[in-house]
């Protein structure tokens, strides 16, 4: 037999004793594998005294997992880490303000004019890189250094894959993943870190949603805007004393509102977008532990806050010259921001909103925080009240009843305060966040899709409150 | 105002216009493609309904054949006088057959449909009911390429999640053995090899009954009304024509697991031990449960429950893992103080 008959001779019959094998002989190999293991750790892995620790983590989690305490715990720290987050933010954001708007900017400013600077030039770098750069700092760090390291021990502690495994089952109901509960929790201090820590989510699909929707959480540039115009606006229509209950109510309800788009956004995407993608779901809930105090701290710094807060003043830097060009070069005797308002009117209006807002947040891509500055600023610019603001392409803020005084003057009404609510919870992410996404899914469709697909919800539901309110 | 509207509208007319007519994958070469293609379905269906009619041993006419096929009656006979003139059937006497070549092509269809079910069940998250209308799509689409490629990242799978066989080579056909379940006297224990997924009304009554290929089932009695069977600890009561899906083999002594159970079955405070994983269970899921520790021999027992009934922790070798319920029916236990 020569030798190229023997070798067919030898690859017909393995062909043959391959049929033989069957189908699930890989399945068999992989656990016989696993079986081996798990009698030789037996046979030679001793532990001891670990009874009583397992013992008491039974019995938490007995409580934290209870259909009695399971919720009312979870809800109760929620309440408590938003509002250790919103009061104590105030105290070093003003500080921050006071420090970077207060005394630093008006010493740029007298630098640049002692060094002969034209006046374009420290209003170029001053008004425009430095405030939107400055700004963007002093309201942005305090709460996430505040809400990451508490987020953070609570991680180290173990107690949030308790949450996701209490709350699976609702989002499993619209195709994602309990531990969504947490990424749209960290959503809430800030969307780009949200979209960061999905990495915590295993299976493909579920983390592909989870970063998608995340920009539905309120983040922590937004409620300040929430909170703003609820006081302003809602407050105002109730006796004095319902003010606050009424705006706080309004906000939580904005908030809710999002959840509840982000559960649609989710039922969407895994029946009809993602349909196919491959899912799996696992969820460990790791034994409890101390929480290490300063490493939790000193990493949450690093990792989260400064990371982010770095991506932020990357993209704040040219939006602030941006804004400031915009309002500063003329042509034909008005601004450029002047002509794009102009031109941005109608359409603003027809979704109960106006050219003011759009163009602020066309130009408050990089951060949520500068949106209200950027429209106070446009506001007094369209309104050419040189009474109130600091000058073309110089954002400001002031007492509620200074914004009050110019927004009315800017022609706002209850409408389009609520519509302005409504839309800064729906629309694109800020840029940090887009970039963010970029970055963890790799994927230019997908970055689009979590671009594009919040802003159509936003114009029309925009629309319809207005079609609604005008009738 | 009218004219931003107009400049809004104009935009979006034109961004429509460029969808629509875009090469490669705008909607009216889409549109184009199918209908370039339909000749081809229509030529391939009926060499698969011959093929099935072959394996049925019986020989259809001509008229029984069109009217088993959802195309206009003119538009299938044209294609079967084309099919003639190209050896693919011979008709005899108004009776029509595949010709060897015909049969090759229609095995080759087979395997596409199969092969494509296959890839579906392991490395996508489409749901079993979806499986064969998306592989009725694709058979047509595949090249000789594509099925090479995808044999070989399945790793040459011999049969599709359904427990049919891959054609392969020229038109080989690994042997499969089993009968329908209620041809077994009752008693008989035996092991599902084949789950019919054909019609999709019946198909529909197994998925509801959650039968899993691959599972032990005991034959406890069969009427001209009902079959009962159990299946890991559950009890199944089917129609016959129901009932006539399932294709088993049976157990010899040595092969049989007593006391089969789901883990989805277990109770608070029982304790139980791993027996394996369903065949039901595919892919990524499948490595991800081996993954955690759910391997034969593994001992179980529920620690805690969600305050909402679902996922449950279990303990698993000092590690508590959350699984929901459609994962923990795939996992196959034998419960404590039920031995043997």
């Amino acid at each position: 037999m020569s030798k190229q008959t023997n070798i067919d001779n030898i690859l017909n019959k393995a062909d043959k004793l391959r049929w033989e094998l069957g189908d699930n002989y890989h399945d068999y190999l992989t656990e016989s594998i696993y079986t081996d293991a798990a009698a030789i750790t037996r046979k030679t892995v001793q532990q001891k005294g670990k009874e009583s620790v397992f013992n008491f983590e039974q019995k938490l989690d007995q409580i934290v997992t209870s259909k009695k305490w399971g919720f009312p715990i979870m809800l109760l720290i929620l309440a408590v880490v938003l509002w250790i987050t919103i009061i104590g933010a105030n105290y070093p954001s003003q500080m921050l303000s006071d420090l970077l708007m207060g005394w630093l900017y008006p010493l740029l400013k007298d630098g640049a004019n002692a060094l002969n600077f034209p006046w374009w030039l420290s209003g170029f770098l001053v008004d425009g890189v430095y405030l939107a750069v400055a700004w963007v700092i002093a309201v942005m760090l305090p709460p996430m250094a505040i809400f990451f390291p508490l987020f953070t021990l609570l991680e180290d502690f173990g107690y949030l894959p308790r949450v996701a495994f209490n709350l699976d089952k609702i989002f499993q109901k619209t195709g994602a993943h309990g531990k969504q509960a947490l990424t749209m929790t960290m959503g809430f201090g800030c969307n780009a870190a949200g979209v960061v820590a999905t990495r915590i989510i295993d299976s493909p699909r579920e983390r592909l949603i989870a970063i998608i929707t995340n920009n539905f959480s309120l983040c922590n540039g937004r409620w300040p805007t929430q909170i703003l115009l609820a006081t302003i606006f809602l407050g105002a229509v109730v006796p004095n004393e319902f003010t606050s209950f009424v705006a706080t109510g309004s906000v939580i309800l904005i908030a809710l509102i999002g959840i509840a788009f982000m559960f649609g956004t989710n039922w969407f995407l895994s029946r009809v977008m993602l349909k196919g993608e491959v899912s799996s779901f696992t969820l460990e809930l790791p034994p409890y532990r101390p929480p290490q105090f300063w490493k939790t701290l000193y990493t949450s710094l690093i990792d989260r806050t400064l990371i982010v807060l770095w991506r932020a003043v990357m993209f704040a830097a040219p939006a602030g010259a941006a804004i400031w060009l915009i309002s500063n070069i003329n042509v034909g005797g008005e601004s450029l921001a002047f002509w794009t308002i102009d031109w941005l009117d109608p359409f603003g209006v027809a979704i109960g909103l106006n050219g003011v807002i759009l163009l602020a947040y066309i130009l408050a891509i990089p951060a949520n925080e500068i949106v209200i500055p950027t429209i106070l600023m446009l506001t007094v610019l369209v309104t050419k009240d040189l009474n109130m603001g600091e000058g073309a392409g110089v954002m400001f803020e002031g007492s509620e009843a200074q914004i009050s005084t110019i927004l009315e003057a800017g022609g706002w009404t209850l409408l389009t305060a609520v519509n302005l609510m409504l839309f800064s919870l729906l629309h694109n992410p800020c840029s940090t966040t887009i970039y963010t996404i970029y970055k963890e899914t790799n994927s230019v469709k997908w970055t689009t899709v979590a671009a594009i697909l919040p802003i159509i919800m936003g114009i029309v539901v925009c629309f319809l409150v207005a079609f609604f309110w005008r009738l | 105002m009218t004219l931003i509207f107009n400049i809004i509208f104009g935009i979006i007319a034109i961004i429509l216009l460029i969808l629509f007519f875009k090469p490669q994958d705008g909607w009216w070469y889409r549109l184009k493609e199918t209908k370039v293609s339909r000749d081809r379905i229509i030529l391939e269906d009926i060499l698969k309904t011959l093929y099935q009619s072959q394996l049925e041993k019986i020989t259809p006419n001509i008229k029984s054949l069109v009217k088993k096929l959802p195309f206009r009656e003119q538009q299938t006979l044209k294609i079967l006088s084309e099919m003639e003139k190209k050896d693919l059937v011979q008709v005899l006497e108004n009776k029509v057959r595949l010709s060897p070549k015909g049969e090759t092509y229609a095995l080759r269809i087979v395997r596409a449909h199969r092969l494509w079910e296959q890839f579906l069940a392991e490395k996508t998250g489409y749901d079993k009911k979806d499986w064969h209308k998306l592989a009725e799509k694709a058979e047509h689409r595949l090249t000789d390429e594509h099925l090479e490629e995808l044999s070989k990242e399945l790793r040459r799978p011999l049969f599709d999640p359904h427990g049919d066989p891959i054609p392969y080579g020229e038109g080989e056909m690994p042997e499969i053995s089993g009968k329908v379940l209620a041809s077994f006297p009752e008693g008989t224990i035996g092991r599902i090899v084949h789950i019919q997924d054909e019609p999709e009304s019946i198909y529909q009554q197994i998925l509801a009954e959650n039968i899993h290929i691959g599972s032990q089932v005991k034959i406890l009695k069969i009427t001209p009304e009902m079959v009962r069977f159990s299946s890991e600890g559950r009890l199944h009561d089917l129609q016959p024509i129901v009932a006539d899906a399932l294709t088993i083999i049976p157990l010899e002594k040595e092969e049989i697991t007593e006391n089969i159970s789901r883990l989805s079955q277990l109770k608070k405070k029982e304790k139980a031990v791993v027996k394996g994983i369903s065949r039901e269970c595919r892919g990524e899921n499948r490595r991800r449960l081996l993954d955690l520790g759910f391997v034969n021999g593994t001992e179980i027992k529920i620690s805690n429950i969600s305050p909402l009934g679902d996922p449950i922790a279990y303990q698993v070798r000092e590690t508590l893992i959350a699984l929901r319920e459609d994962q923990a029916q795939y996992i196959l236990i034998q419960k404590e103080g039920n031995d043997e």
